[in-house]
């Protein structure tokens, strides 16, 4: 089995966006992450290999992120919160315009906020695939029939594309 | 062909983009730490649950060896209904913290029907250690009034029977409030877990 900082440095990225999926202060995020990463690491010790390593923290993340946003009680609603001030700006790229950039911020902006807005059940399986994990991977995350998966994630999906501003 | 043709392109830009977003980084030292402060606050709660059982035990060790046989039979009722309504409680608090601690790495479906579980069960244990402290309040009042009906308490008894019961209303009236935080805490919990399953179901 691989060891803990390996698993961190290969799904830091991607426990990073569940977070992001669930949080939208930036403070909130790194809290939340950092929860997320102590359940995984304790989490790791009972991983048995019945599935990937991928599907098993996702599943672990996804379960930690929906305690913390339940136990957040006195929470500030995050969903009103702009995220112009975020900090690192990863995505950014020396081949791209200030214009393409900031439009491409944009896009994300309105991503992240549909994918917030989703219930919770369509907000995981939509996140999941965006991760690559297919129908059946989605399933055994979220307990569902890999039908019902299916239905699910056309109707977020198409809910999320409403939200998005026309190219 | 041409409606397939756009959404496969709509789903592939909506992966890309959803790669490219900025994320924060684990601190793992920060991680380390909060694991082995995890590690010592559980055993720390191993031993305070042990700990806390030692004051019952010694009541319970002291009465029975050295007071059973000069107290009335009121007393004996008293004490008697003590046990009979504090053991089947003790018992079933234990049954409510099974969800907790028998917790596995359940699909999400099911974490989210064992975490409202889970809540629901700290609300009855917030409710039942809160109303825990009157009753335990009146149990000791009965037990003074007992011995003073009985003409056992001597003035200088008297007065360390009420210092005592002051002691432990304060005691009783702090616990009380602390739980009905926890109670009202997990009450909000509750509520915010069944608004999101009832989003989830509109949709889902």
């Amino acid at each position: 089995m691989q060891g803990f900082e390996d698993v961190f440095a290969q799904y830091g990225a991607l426990l990073g966006r569940v977070a992001n999926s669930y949080e939208a202060n930036e403070a909130m995020q790194q809290e939340l992450l950092q929860e997320i990463a102590l359940a995984v690491w304790q989490g790791l010790s009972r991983f048995k290999g019945d599935s990937s390593v991928k599907t098993y923290i996702l599943k672990i993340a996804h379960n930690r992120a929906v305690t913390h946003v339940a136990k957040q009680v006195k929470r500030i609603d995050t969903h009103h919160y702009s995220q112009d001030d975020a900090g690192s700006d990863e995505f950014a790229s020396h081949t791209h315009s200030p214009e393409q950039i900031s439009s491409q911020h944009q896009s994300i902006e309105h991503l992240l906020k549909a994918v917030r807005a989703l219930p919770l059940q369509p907000r995981q399986v939509l996140t999941l695939s965006l991760e690559g994990l297919s129908y059946d991977e989605i399933a055994d995350v979220c307990g569902l029939t890999k039908n019902n998966v299916g239905v699910i994630l056309k109707r977020a999906k198409q809910r999320v594309l409403q939200e998005q501003p026309d190219e | 062909m041409n409606n397939s043709n756009n959404q496969i392109k709509q789903n592939d830009t909506l992966s890309t983009l959803w790669q490219t977003q900025s994320i924060s980084t684990i601190d793992l030292k920060q991680v380390q730490a909060s694991l082995s402060s995890e590690r010592t606050k559980q055993r720390w709660y191993m031993i305070i649950d042990v700990l806390i059982t030692l004051p019952a035990a010694y009541v319970l060790y002291g009465v029975f060896s050295k007071y059973w046989g000069n107290m009335s039979s009121v007393a004996h009722t008293i004490f008697y209904l003590m046990l009979i309504s504090s053991l089947p409680l003790l018992v079933y608090q234990l049954w409510l913290r099974r969800v907790a601690a028998f917790y596995k790495d359940n699909q999400t479906a099911d974490h989210l029907s064992k975490l409202t579980k889970q809540i629901k069960n700290n609300i009855k244990i917030a409710f039942i250690t809160k109303h825990s402290t009157w009753v335990a309040m009146l149990f000791g009042l009965s037990f003074i009034l007992e011995s003073y009906f009985q003409d056992k308490l001597s003035s200088d008894k008297i007065i360390r029977s009420l210092i005592a019961m002051s002691v432990m209303s304060i005691v009783m009236l702090i616990w009380f409030i602390w739980a009905h935080k926890r109670q009202k805490r997990f009450e909000q919990q509750l509520e915010t877990l069944t608004t999101l399953k009832a989003r989830s179901t509109q949709l889902g």
